[in-house]
């Protein structure tokens, strides 16, 4: 995704929580129903807490 | 060829090309008038004649030693060489088998220049034929030849494997670029799903979650629609969008308006240097060498406005459509040099006026979208999210114009 998204700056923080939730991140499909998960461990939550500060 | 002469008074030395023969002249020494004489030419002369070998002396025909006999020797008797030990008839005929074998040249010849003399001393018809070699006519091909030959037979084969991998080598490469792009992968039904997908997908790469709330938003546009009123999606900062109209309004200038159907691969362009990523406000965008084209969003948005018509991209497939603009658009367009985050069509898209999103350059709106948490668990070294989107048409292909009923 980090390179689908290659125009963007990398050092932008939002860019940042892409890339933490892009190792987990799935997606299923079923009609007009689209299901994504994903998961965000403790550490990163608390980067991305602090980042929103 | 030059021609020299001298001078028959002062006997100086003249040097002149052969196409003045003839010509007369002074010289420059004595002043005594002189002609240019033609030089003396190769006569023919009378050959030398050579007296034959005595009648009792022959030589053999085998190793051509001189044999001297106290007699003649008669007619159809046959001799042997004290040297070579080979018999021969001195006098020619065939009075045994002996003297009909063709007389062989010496084996020095056929490495020698031939001359005039060893050509005409070839066998008979009646003689079996010898190799040619032998004669040495045709100079057996030197081997440096067929080095060569193969050398150039193993270049073209180097070269067109260098070929073969070269163009391996691209055509991955494509490959790689095309899937890199696709936030989906590679599989068909994420390609069905990239393409009915809201065409802002940067939702879907910048997790603005925000962005899919819009559901109640994109209602009250239609319904506006309906209603034949404004056409447009308030945005929270309008600002920062451009509009266009498709009304005749005195002034407005005809763009064309491209869609991409597939998804576009900015890296060629930008590696090639004919794109260049720009930036402001924290959005990117590609602003193109020629002037006054900019593509936004190219990994999702999907639109690209240009005021020049000759704009053609190799990756854009098919749908254009026209659209006029008010000059104080284009205008606005033209002197954006940041990043543009909307184009807003419509019969009511004015300045003043409430905008939309690249989505409503289409001819027919895209689906809505519902977004919700549906499930988060905290786990001991992370917390699961669930996200369901629920969209109101299954494929692109179910709604179209004004058929189309999110109801």
């Amino acid at each position: 995704m980090a390179k689908a998204v290659g125009l963007v700056d990398f050092e932008d923080e939002t860019m940042y929580f892409v890339r933490v939730i892009y190792d987990s991140f799935k997606l299923e499909v079923s009609g007009k129903t689209v299901v994504t998960t994903f998961s965000i461990p403790h550490r990163e939550a608390k980067r991305i807490v602090l980042l929103a500060d | 060829m030059p021609i020299q002469f001298a001078c028959p008074v002062c006997k100086k030395l003249y040097t002149v090309d052969d196409f003045e023969i003839g010509k007369k002249t002074e010289c420059v020494q004595c002043g005594q008038r002189i002609q240019v004489p033609t030089p003396s030419r190769n006569r023919t002369v009378l050959g030398e004649a050579v007296d034959p070998l005595p009648s009792n002396i022959y030589r053999c025909i085998f190793c051509s030693a001189k044999i001297s006999s106290p007699k003649a020797v008669p007619v159809g008797v046959t001799i042997t060489c004290p040297k070579c030990r080979q018999r021969f008839n001195p006098n020619g005929g065939d009075s045994n088998g002996l003297d009909q074998a063709p007389i062989p040249l010496p084996k020095r010849i056929a490495s020698q220049t031939l001359t005039r003399e060893t050509r005409s001393a070839q066998p008979d018809e009646d003689s079996p034929k010898p190799s040619l070699e032998y004669y040495g006519y045709l100079p057996p091909i030197p081997k440096s030849r067929t080095r060569l030959a193969y050398k150039a037979v193993g270049c073209g084969i180097v070269l067109f494997s260098i070929l073969i991998a070269v163009a391996v080598i691209v055509f991955l490469r494509g490959c790689d670029s095309i899937e890199s792009i696709n936030p989906f992968g590679a599989s068909t039904q994420d390609e069905e799903l990239l393409i009915w997908v809201p065409p802002d997908t940067e939702v879907l790469v910048s997790i603005n979650v925000e962005e899919l709330k819009t559901a109640e938003q994109w209602k009250s546009l239609l319904q506006g629609k309906q209603k034949g009123k404004q056409e447009g999606l308030v945005l929270p900062d309008p600002t920062k969008v451009i509009l266009a109209s498709k009304g005749n309004r005195r002034g407005s200038q005809e763009i064309e308006v491209y869609r991409l159907s597939k998804p576009f691969d900015p890296n060629p362009y930008i590696r090639s240097g004919a794109a260049k990523v720009k930036k402001k406000d924290g959005r990117s965008y590609l602003e193109f060498a020629d002037e006054n084209q900019y593509l936004f969003n190219p990994t999702g948005g999907i639109v690209i406005l240009s005021p020049n018509e000759n704009m053609l991209f190799e990756a854009m497939e098919g749908k254009t459509g026209k659209v006029r603009v008010d000059p104080e658009v284009l205008k606005l367009f033209r002197e954006a040099k940041g990043p543009i985050n909307g184009v807003g069509v419509g019969p009511a898209a004015q300045t003043s006026s409430p905008v939309v999103r690249f989505s409503s350059v289409y001819k027919e709106p895209p689906p809505l979208c519902l977004s919700q948490l549906t499930k988060s668990k905290m786990r001991s070294d992370r917390i699961d999210f669930e996200v369901t989107y629920q969209y109101s048409a299954p494929e692109k292909r179910s709604w179209r114009g004004s058929n189309w009923n999110p109801e």
